[in-house]
């Protein structure tokens, strides 16, 4: 998992790849290894405005609930479905096959100082 | 501090993620939930059970001592057969629920939970008065193992071979002798699937969680945990006390009167007014986020009761589980009850407890 070095991250383990104003959001390897096997995903509708750090899907592993946080402020533009019928590709591939939703920004040059870096992120909220 | 289990060292060893359990530090899991719980449908489960106690009792008068003081009727318990019995207290409420192990004519082990060991204990010496009964307390000083699964007995008959196990019917138990201390080994467990449950001392019981584990008879067997323990017990249908089961309900409410002697059941009933509350089973009919305790649980507008132990199935991804009802329910009726899973209700139906 290479890629996941390229990725930013905010402290509630979400993880965000971007591309212009378009964001691709995930949980970190370290989250889902917390949560343990994941049996149920509920994510946002297209098209939906979301606030940055606005609750906006929830990830239900065996033993509970997690909320999911939007990391940046924009508007949903696509939700992974596959993930209906199989949440647990968030466990087995949480960088690639296990993203769970993109976001079009309201701002292509929003601050994000709130996301670290892969290194602080592993130093400051993994170890 | 927590308690540790005797084979605490071997779950470290396996890679286990601890729960606190009743005081005891137990694995969760050693990987996956799922996985594990799959493995016992499917092949077989090793579970450590040692944090529930282990209480003997003996004597003369033992067998009616016993049979006056726990809810199942004893006389229909033969040596060398278990039972699941309860221990009430005076209004008919459920102290904890245990397995009595009838070893040989005048000696039992009392299975309880870890949670209810003090609780068992300090009540029934409270009883023993001038009966010629003996209680040894030895929880925490068994190794318990539970061997569950489809392919249990075959590895279980490789193991203890002066046993006969396609003649130890579901409840049967035998004790053997063991290098340091006996065992007994019982058709017993909680998972819904086949199994085994044995019991005998520390070193003896290490000894013997490598040899299931290590088998040469091309068996595969899985250790697993607390997680899929509950789930497993879930989808068979079994109550956990402190979640279906507590001092303020009667074995009647909690959907248990057939492990209740006769005579207890009758004076149980006609204490019982008609609108107090019970435990049903349920099972959710769309695709639904698993449901939790304390989800509640509607009919039509009105609510009716909340969850008290659920899950989504692993066999069947069925949202199934447990519910304290205060209402009069119907069974399978498919359009009057809902339950309520953050913004959104989802149909669900009472049925017969146990899906598997």
């Amino acid at each position: 998992m290479s890629e996941s070095k390229n990725l930013k991250y905010a402290k509630t383990h979400e993880w965000v790849s971007k591309e212009g104003d378009l964001i691709t959001v995930g949980i970190s390897d370290h989250a889902q290894e917390l949560l343990g096997d994941i049996v149920f995903i509920e994510l946002p509708e297209i098209g939906r405005v979301v606030e940055n750090n606005e609750p906006m899907a929830v990830i239900e592993s065996v033993k509970a609930a997690s909320d999911i946080y939007a990391p940046l402020a924009g508007t949903i533009e696509a939700v992974n479905e596959a993930l209906e019928s199989e949440p647990t590709m968030v466990n087995s591939s949480p960088y690639e096959d296990g993203w769970l939703f993109k976001i079009r920004l309201s701002d292509a040059d929003v601050e994000d100082g709130h996301l670290v870096d892969h290194e602080t992120y592993q130093k400051d909220y993994v170890e | 501090m927590s308690l540790l289990s005797p084979l605490n060292e071997q779950h470290k060893a396996l890679g286990a993620t601890f729960t606190d359990f009743s005081g005891w530090q137990m694995p969760l899991h050693y990987g996956s939930i799922l996985k594990e719980h799959l493995y016992v449908r499917n092949s077989i489960g090793l579970f450590d059970i040692s944090h529930m106690g282990a209480v003997f009792i003996s004597g003369r008068e033992s067998s009616v001592w016993l049979n006056q003081h726990l809810a199942n009727d004893l006389e229909s318990l033969a040596v060398e057969q278990a039972h699941y019995s309860f221990l009430l207290n005076e209004n008919g409420g459920v102290i904890d629920d245990l397995i009595v192990y009838r070893l040989a004519e005048d000696v039992y082990l009392v299975v309880p939970n870890a949670s209810g060991v003090d609780a068992v204990v300090d009540h029934l010496i409270g009883c023993i008065g001038e009966a010629d009964v003996r209680l040894g307390n030895r929880s925490g000083a068994v190794v318990s193992i539970a061997v569950q699964g489809k392919d249990a007995e075959a590895l279980m008959q490789g193991i203890f071979t002066e046993i006969d196990f396609s003649q130890l019917k579901k409840n049967d138990l035998k004790v053997v002798d063991g290098e340091s201390d006996s065992m007994v080994v019982a058709r017993t467990g909680y998972t819904g699937s086949d199994g085994f449950e044995v019991f005998t001392d520390i070193e003896e019981g290490r000894a013997l969680w490598d040899r299931l584990l290590n088998n040469d008879l091309g068996l595969e067997c899985h250790v697993c945990g607390l997680g899929s323990r509950d789930t497993l017990r879930i989808e068979a249908g079994y109550p956990l006390y402190g979640n279906e089961l507590n001092t303020s309900l009667t074995p009647i409410q909690a959907g248990l009167g057939f492990f209740v002697g006769a005579e207890l059941k009758q004076a149980l009933k006609e204490n019982l007014p008609t609108n107090l509350p019970k435990i049903a089973y349920f099972k959710i009919l769309e695709k639904a986020p698993p449901p939790r305790n304390g989800y509640e649980i509607f009919e039509g507008e009105h609510s009716i009761g909340k969850v008290t132990s659920g899950c989504l199935s692993p066999m069947t991804g069925d949202g199934i589980g447990f519910a304290l009802i205060n209402a009069k329910i119907a069974l399978n009726e498919s359009e009057k009850y809902t339950i309520f899973i953050r913004n959104r209700k989802y149909s669900l139906m009472f049925v017969k407890r146990g899906i598997i």
